[in-house]
């Protein structure tokens, strides 16, 4: 079957678990001890969408408290980005219709799949009053922990590429 | 006494001045005559001089022959005393000249410089750091000992010995066809199967980035090596791609150069002037292509 490259970033405030969301989706692990990422780290994944494999290469950007500030060349020649915030975290949320509307206008062709993140953390009345306060909806609301989700969000992204 | 009427004597005084003048009168008409006679003569000679001139002019060969010497005489003068009669003139006209342009002379001879200091220094640097290397590798490692040892048999000295290994030893390990602002690779050559290899790719292009952005890059200026433990990782920039090539071993200038020229003329046969998708069509051909050309390199360095 045909095989595709294609550059996707996982983005968003620190701690918020971009990392662990790579590590159980490529390795099926989760790191349980906080490694911040310094700069970026690159993974990479077979994803198979039925009529394609896209070959995902998945940069891991260091958590940044705004999108601004996040190293241009890090966007440069994404088809992708997976935004993540923490669920349990409202400063990770606050700023997320600022940051999310940037990186539109830096990638205004490449879909954006926006994650909250450690849905785990969270009971469902306390859930239900986070959602009531967010700024934009999410696509999906995940846990790299547990897993849910997981997989799904790579799998939007890759099926939203080609 | 004959006298003479007053009336005579009266005349005689008054015709002598005439007489007298009249005298005068005709030895000034002789001497104007004369001297009318001579410019007569020396209108004929200057007439004479005058049609030869013409006749010269007329005949450039002949006018030739009489400048030359001339022209000849006052060029070697020139020559010989030109020092001596606008030295300072020169020196003068040099010196405003250069105060007045200092900036343009600056700015036209800056670039030219800069490069070329630039050059000059990396290139020292780059010997400075191969003799260090070598120095270092020599020194410390239990290779030359043993080389010693072998030696004694060979016939040549231990250093001589390593600088030959160590020249042979050069060799293409990896290379890499990159997607400039992706990372994304679009072939790649690997001479002991390492996997990962997009993955390498990708970190060398956030490597790139990074330096660029750390040092603000004015001069438009590329990452153009990286080494780590024994490698060697140098990047040859095109527009949309960069190749970067992994080398074990001593890598020289002139190799260096020789892998430039070579990787210029690979990118002009093999690599598509618009990259689209980069898919694994494209990868296995480009892949394909960089293989038989880095053996073809490598054979002909041998
Ligand atoms: N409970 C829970 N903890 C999580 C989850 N995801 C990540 N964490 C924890 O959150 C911390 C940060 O996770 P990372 O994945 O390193 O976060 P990051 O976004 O990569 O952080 P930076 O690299 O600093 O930007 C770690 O201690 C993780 O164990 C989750 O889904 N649930
Ligand atoms: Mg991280």
């Amino acid at each position: 079957m045909k095989s595709i490259s294609k550059k996707i970033i996982l983005t968003g405030s620190f701690c918020v678990g971009k990392t662990s969301l790579i590590s159980r989706f490529v390795y099926q692990r989760f790191p349980f001890n906080y490694q911040t990422t310094l700069g970026v780290r690159i993974d990479k994944k077979l994803v198979e969408t039925g009529d394609v494999n896209v070959n995902m290469i998945i940069w891991d950007i260091g958590g940044e408290q705004t999108q601004a500030r996040v190293p241009e060349s890090y966007y440069l020649g994404s088809s992708g980005v997976i935004y993540v915030f923490d669920l349990s975290r409202p400063s990770s949320f606050y700023n997320m219709a600022n940051d999310v509307e940037f990186i539109r206008k830096k990638l205004p062709k490449s879909p954006i799949i926006i994650v909250g993140n450690k849905v785990d953390l969270l009971d469902e009345r306390t859930l239900e009053e986070v959602k009531s306060i967010l700024p934009i909806e999410p696509d999906f609301y995940t846990s790299a922990r547990v897993g849910n989700n997981v997989e799904d969000v790579f799998l939007k992204l890759a099926q939203a590429m080609i | 006494m004959n006298e003479k009427s007053l009336f005579e004597q009266l005349q005689y005084i008054l015709l002598e001045q005439d007489r007298k003048r009249n005298r005068q009168m005709a030895d000034k008409v002789e001497d104007i005559q004369s001297e009318v006679s001579d410019l007569k003569e020396e209108v004929q000679e200057i007439k004479e001089d005058v049609s030869g001139l013409k006749e010269g002019l007329e005949d450039p060969e002949k006018f030739e022959q009489k400048v030359d010497p001339y022209v000849k005489n006052r060029i070697t003068d020139l020559k010989v005393n030109f020092q001596h009669y606008f030295g300072h003139e020169v020196k003068e006209t040099i010196k405003t000249e250069l105060e007045h342009s200092r900036d343009d002379f600056i700015e036209a001879l800056y670039p030219i410089i800069g490069q070329v200091v630039r050059r000059y220094v990396k290139y020292s640097f780059d010997g400075f750091l191969e003799n260090v290397n070598h120095r270092m590798s020599s020194a410390f490692s239990p290779k030359r000992w043993a080389n010693r040892v072998r030696a004694v048999f060979a016939g040549v000295s231990g250093d001589e010995l390593l600088i030959q290994e160590s020249i042979a030893q050069a060799k293409i390990e990896e290379a890499f066809v990159i997607h400039m602002d992706s990372g994304l690779l679009i072939g790649s050559y690997s001479s002991n199967n390492t996997t990962d290899l997009d993955m390498i790719a990708g970190m060398l292009t956030a490597i790139k980035s990074f330096v660029k952005d750390a040092f603000q890059a004015k001069d438009q200026g590329e990452l153009e090596t990286i080494e780590y433990g024994n490698y060697r990782i140098l990047i040859n920039h095109f527009h949309k791609y960069y190749v970067a090539t992994v080398l074990s071993g001593m890598v020289d200038a002139k190799l260096k150069e020789r892998l430039d020229v070579h990787f210029m003329e690979f990118s002009k046969k093999h690599i598509p002037d618009t990259i689209g998708d980069i898919d694994d069509r494209l990868f296995s051909s480009v892949s394909n292509k960089l293989k038989k050309s880095i053996q073809d390199f490598e054979k002909s360095t041998k």
